[in-house]
């Protein structure tokens, strides 16, 4: 049987989208319709992810969130709008652990599901990660592109190592600077991160103008594309 | 600016012509307690400056005469005290320079006709100098007493009148409603006060002086009054036309700390009628209380805009958000689910491909009715409606509307309850459009499953269709609002909705006349209640009567 899937959204008609899709890839599926429905849901079923709306009504999804990552570490994808960065953000920040925009295609969303489950289920102490050309080995820090070592400072490898970790998945700007600076970090100095994305990238992509690897998500932040 | 001096043989002061005033602008607060020399409030030219000593005069000439009759009776110690009273009489009446020359009048005719040697000034017992100079003293103190008691007196008449009249121009104020009638007021009750014509001067929307209210502008012939207005205007400065002390015409800025607001004009030209002195204070306390109305009057006007643009605003987000998501969900997934259906073909079973596609279907329903709804809200708003009203049967149009909602009330019992003779006048279309709004409210705002009942009723010139639901109801406060734009109760927020059906129903109706309601369906639910015009029924014979012509 393939993973519990919990889908909490007040749409009917988005449920069954996703019920039905999500069915064909072999995922068995759980719906709730409001906040509370879907934490009794998420207790009882145990599902292996869950995909929760952050349209719902009355700020409910606020809570649902936070009362969820008090006791379960489940990947939680959040559907949201376009125009929301903040509420993206915020989502992200509190325990999210990606978010799809609406109108989202099927197969999007599939790589998204993908990629949170397989990130929930891999072994940490892997020590070597293969992303595309990159070969990243985190016991001896090492970075080869296509068998030639990168000469990287001590700033742009922890950048590359905290996004390698996640790959596939975005990482607020928040969450990259207090991972790579430290916990004391002002909040303004979000244009250090700019810079030394753009020196990662001259030097991990094949055309840094043209990012193929590391993909700006604009207004909430950085994602490296999946191995 | 060029100001014409008009020719005169007057000396300088005298001369009509405008200057700038030197009268510092006061507060209205700070004029009250100040120091008045009195005069009516509008000095006519005095014609008998000397009365009071011809008075004063008379007076002792009688008192002298009677004396002179009666001087066997008296004693020349008497008679002194006698002569204290013209003293006395003029410094009462007309202050303290006719009574001091009372005194020394009194003075000298009782020295010349009762001190012995008689008819003669001098005076032989050297005591009687004592006696004058204590009389003369004696008369002195009481003429600074008695005219200093007129003066409090009559500062206290004014300052009353003042007080009341402020009084009564402010309440005139705050009670009206709108700034026309306001100045109108102000300046016909400062032009009765003051016994001259009064006008309030403003700008324009394009900032130019060109409303009056109160009197038309009197226009002397050496003065151009559209440059001294908008020179008093800008220069914030007072303005008068006339002699120096007792002008003909004042020119007021209504001045705040700020800003000037507008200027006053008091006073005529050519009719002798000149300012006192404290209808000069009047005039400018009446200037710094017209500002401070209209600075008060302006800052409301600016604070309902502001009430205005800020409601506008929040309409403008509620728009955007409702329509927003009510569009994104179908839209959503319209495209799931056919970028589904393209892309797993092959993985998907026949069921799941059927389930799709209803999403779909349902979806693009969604879509529509919410394009249709936007579409009547613009029509309506910006009055491109056009109701073509024709007798229409109102269990056809019900019928009509069931039909296109088969789909949504598929598993509902609903009964119908329309008497043959409810015809209305109305415009079908739109009509049909209340009804299928008013049912897919009733079904989307109670359980599934539950009944809806539609009753119609002709009572005696209207018609009245009820939609009955058993949802959760509308509270008592929310009854009227869930008429108004973009307004969704706070009890439904969990079911999707732009807040726009109850609206559009609502204009389509009061356009074809009729009235729009909710009542609560006791013990859950609402009644939705549409009264109409009914149409004239026709009477079987004029059926006959058209069909044989």
């Amino acid at each position: 049987m393939g993973h519990k899937i919990l889908i909490i959204d007040d749409e009917e008609s988005i449920r069954t989208l996703l019920r039905v899709t999500l069915r064909t890839q072999g995922y068995e599926t759980a719906e709730a319709d409001s906040g509370n429905a879907g934490i009794a849901c998420a207790a009882q079923w145990v599902p292996d992810l869950i995909i929760l709306d952050l349209g719902l009504p009355d700020a409910d999804h606020f809570n649902v969130l936070d009362q969820l990552r008090q006791w379960s570490n489940v990947p939680i994808i959040v559907l949201t709008v376009h125009d929301r960065e903040q509420e993206k953000v915020w989502a992200l920040d509190h325990g999210a652990d990606d978010y799809v925009t609406k109108p989202f295609g099927v197969n999007e969303l599939q790589a998204r599901v993908r990629a949170s489950l397989r990130r929930a289920h891999q072994d940490p102490s892997t020590p070597i990660l293969q992303v595309g050309a990159l070969t990243i080995d985190l016991t001896r820090r090492i970075v080869e592109r296509d068998s030639h070592t990168l000469k990287l400072t001590p700033i742009e490898y922890e950048l590359l190592r905290v996004l390698t970790l996640n790959a596939g998945r975005v990482v607020t700007q928040r969450q990259l600077l207090q991972q790579v600076w430290g916990e004391h970090v002002d909040e303004d100095s979000s244009h250090y991160l700019r810079i030394y994305v753009g020196r990662l990238r001259k030097k991990v992509e094949p055309d840094p103008s043209k990012p193929q690897l590391i993909l700006t998500e604009p207004g909430v932040g950085y994602r490296l594309t999946e191995p | 600016m060029k100001w014409r001096v008009a020719q005169s043989h007057r000396s300088k002061a005298l001369r009509p012509q405008w200057r700038v005033s030197k009268y510092r602008l006061l507060s209205w607060a700070q004029i009250l307690p100040e120091r008045s020399n009195g005069g009516a409030s509008v000095v006519r030219k005095t014609v008998w400056p000397l009365f009071p000593y011809a008075v004063a005069t008379a007076m002792i000439a009688a008192l002298t005469f009677l004396c002179w009759i009666f001087q066997p009776l008296f004693q020349p110690i008497n008679t002194s005290l006698l002569y204290i009273l013209p003293v006395l009489v003029s410094a009462l009446w007309y202050g303290f320079g006719p009574s001091v020359y009372a005194a020394c009048l009194s003075v000298l005719v009782f020295d010349y006709y009762f001190v012995p040697p008689i008819y003669s000034i001098t005076v032989s017992d050297l005591r009687y100098l004592i006696s004058f100079c204590v009389f003369l003293a004696v008369g002195a103190v009481t003429a600074i007493l008695a005219s200093s008691l007129k003066r409090q007196a009559q500062r206290a008449t004014q300052r009353e009148s003042m007080a009341a009249f402020l009084l009564s121009v402010s309440r005139q104020m705050a009670e009206a409603d709108d700034l026309p009638t306001m100045m109108t007021q102000v300046a016909r009750h400062t032009a009765s006060t003051l016994a001259m014509p009064a006008s309030i001067v403003l700008p324009d929307a394009t900032g130019r002086l060109g409303l009056v209210y109160g009197h038309q502008l009197s226009n002397p012939p050496t003065g151009i009054v559209d440059d001294i207005l908008t020179w008093v205007y800008h220069h914030q400065r007072p303005a008068t036309f006339g002699e120096k002390s007792h002008p003909e015409l004042m020119y007021l800025p209504l001045l705040t700390e700020h800003q000037t607001y507008g200027v006053l004009c008091l006073g005529v030209y050519g009719q002798n009628l000149r300012f006192s002195d404290e209808s000069m204070r009047l005039a400018q306390a009446v200037a710094s209380l017209t500002a401070v109305a209209v600075a008060r009057w302006q800052l409301q006007e600016q604070a309902k805009l502001a009430h205005l643009s800020a409601e506008s605003e929040r309409l403008r987000t509620a728009l955007l958000d409702s329509i927003s998501h009510e569009l994104r969900t179908p839209l959503t997934t319209i495209l799931g689910a056919s970028s589904s259906l393209l892309e797993s073909q092959d993985v998907l079973g026949s069921a799941a491909q059927a389930e799709l596609l209803q999403t779909l279907r349902d979806s693009a329903v969604r879509m529509n009715r919410l394009i249709h709804n936007l579409l009547s809200m613009v029509r309506i708003e910006s009055g491109m409606v056009s109701l073509h009203t024709d007798p229409c049967d109102l269990s056809e149009i019900v019928g009509m509307a069931l039909h296109q909602l088969k789909d949504t009330l598929k598993n509902r019992p609903i009964t119908v309850h329309i008497p043959d003779d409810a015809i209305v006048k109305g415009d079908e279309g739109w009509l049909q459009q209340v009804v299928v709004n008013l049912l897919s409210n009733a079904a989307k705002y109670s359980p599934p499953a539950s009944p809806i009942d539609v009753v119609g009723e002709r009572r005696d010139e209207c018609v009245r269709l009820h939609i009955k639901d058993l949802g959760e109801g509308i509270a008592a406060s929310e009854q009227n609002r869930v008429f108004d734009k973009f307004y969704r109760s706070a009890n439904v927020s969990h079911i999707p909705g732009t807040g726009l059906g109850l609206a559009i129903c609502k204009s389509i109706i009061q356009a074809h006349h009729g009235t729009i309601s909710t009542h609560s369906n006791a013990p859950h639910g609402t009644i939705v209640t549409v009264e109409l015009p009914a149409h004239e029924t026709v009477t079987a014979e004029e059926v006959i009567w058209v069909t044989k012509s």
